[in-house]
């Protein structure tokens, strides 16, 4: 377990465009194990045969990657990243209806607009005996469509929504995305 | 120190200190792929992990559930 502190945090000025930019996905039972050093994930081995998958979201500005706080009463946060694909078509109908299939669960590796990596789909347990896990919630993707004359162009929407006890964990800089979907 | 692979069902690949990808097994191994320009069959091989790779998982990155150390075998004089 985290032990309490409240410890001083100074915030630098970093300025740079949130949002997540590209998304890559695997099931969660082709995940070997997942290697943390000090709390950020540093390595990532993924049974022979299967692959990250990479989607590369709409750039108009939607896509997000929210946590809930938690409150008295319950510690589980909802994660949830909200994207689009441009089109509404056979081949995004068929990419939704594939996706929403994966009942087992999902691990999606989120690159921001700034760089950073974050993964939804599996948690981080302390730091004096680190282990890894998958979230309480499984990471399930619903898709939606909006066809309508509001957006400029039509857009299916992607909603992966997932329950966790701890934040979702950080990628260690050296580890980078296009690594991942070499694997 | 000598590194041993603990056997999975299916074996599990990983990025190598030289950013490669290898398998945690003895041999390669042969995964389908999408086709693409550089495996246009669709065939990807991947190279067994050698034990610069596995020492790398091991004492590296911590992968103690798929790397294992084994004593080296001490030489046994029969003429004794």
């Amino acid at each position: 377990m985290i032990e309490c502190g409240f410890t001083e945090y100074t915030t630098t000025c970093k300025r740079g465009a949130g949002g997540v930019k590209r998304t890559a996905g695997i099931s969660r039972s082709k995940i070997a194990s997942i290697t943390f050093t000090t709390g950020e994930v540093t390595a990532i081995s993924i049974v022979a045969g299967s692959h990250f998958a990479q989607v590369t979201w709409a750039d108009n500005n939607t896509a997000t990657f929210t946590e809930s706080e938690p409150t008295r009463d319950s510690d589980i946060k909802t994660q949830e990243m909200i994207a689009n694909l441009y089109g509404v078509t056979q081949a995004t109908k068929a990419w939704a209806e594939q996706v929403e299939a994966c009942c087992e669960g999902l691990v999606l590796v989120h690159e921001m607009n700034d760089g950073t990596l974050r993964i939804q789909g599996i948690e981080y347990y302390g730091t004096a005996a680190p282990t890894w896990g998958y979230t309480p919630g499984k990471a399930l993707v619903f898709t939606g469509t909006n066809n309508g004359t509001l957006q400029t162009k039509p857009i299916t929407t992607i909603r992966a929504e997932s329950l966790s006890i701890y934040p979702a964990p950080f990628v260690a800089s050296a580890l980078t995305f296009d690594a991942i979907l070499l694997l | 120190m000598k590194y041993k692979i603990i056997k999975k069902v299916i074996p599990s690949k990983i990025i190598n200190e030289k950013g490669k990808v290898v398998v945690l097994s003895e041999t390669d191994v042969t995964e389908q792929i999408a086709p693409s320009t550089i495996y246009p069959d669709g065939k990807r091989v991947l190279k067994a992990a050698t034990q610069e790779d596995l020492k790398y998982v091991f004492e590296k990155l911590g992968m103690k559930d798929d790397v294992e150390i084994v004593e080296e075998e001490k030489q046994i004089d029969s003429k004794k």
